[in-house]
């Protein structure tokens, strides 16, 4: 679950579990659109998501453009991705 | 020996019978019919756990045992 006191590297995992979650229960709903309990697993997660990435975003560099702010500086292309250290 | 089973000029012999298991039907199954149970929303991980084996869904976590047209078992 996510928490203030969690580091870079925690957050990003809680965000990759999450996303995944999302992603998966996509599928099923695919086939189940009138699942009431897998839509409330949905509704849940999605919104952990959307929580993880904003505070991600605010506190390090933003990971989706959703949660990309454009003020005076592009920091969409010049922070360190994941895979560039940008976790360490 | 059957003509069918006769292995054609220039090509291998087969190396040997593959181990033959019976299917097994279930009842009221037509031939030439295949079925995926519907599946219902239940027995989830927890997402670092579904993270982990690929599903957030315990009952489809079906690792891959086969090895070399059999059983590892």
């Amino acid at each position: 679950m996510l928490n203030q006191n969690m580091n870079q590297e925690k957050m990003l995992q809680w965000i990759n579990e999450v996303s995944f979650a999302v992603t998966d229960v996509l599928l099923y709903l695919d086939t189940h659109p009138d699942d009431v309990d897998a839509m409330n697993y949905f509704n849940h997660y999605n919104m952990e998501r959307e929580k993880a990435l904003n505070l991600y975003a605010s506190q390090y560099t933003p990971l989706v453009l959703s949660s990309t702010e454009a003020c005076n500086h592009w920091n969409w292309v010049t922070d360190p991705w994941p895979w560039e250290g940008g976790c360490k | 020996m059957n003509r069918c089973m006769q292995p054609r000029n220039g090509a291998m012999p087969c190396p040997g019978p593959m181990p033959y298991m019976q299917p097994q039907n279930c009842p009221g199954q037509v031939l030439a019919m295949a079925y995926v149970p519907m599946q219902s929303f239940q027995a989830l991980y927890e997402p670092c756990e579904a993270l982990k084996n690929g599903t957030i869904f315990s009952e489809l976590n079906k690792p891959f045992l086969g090895w070399k047209g059999g059983c590892r078992c």
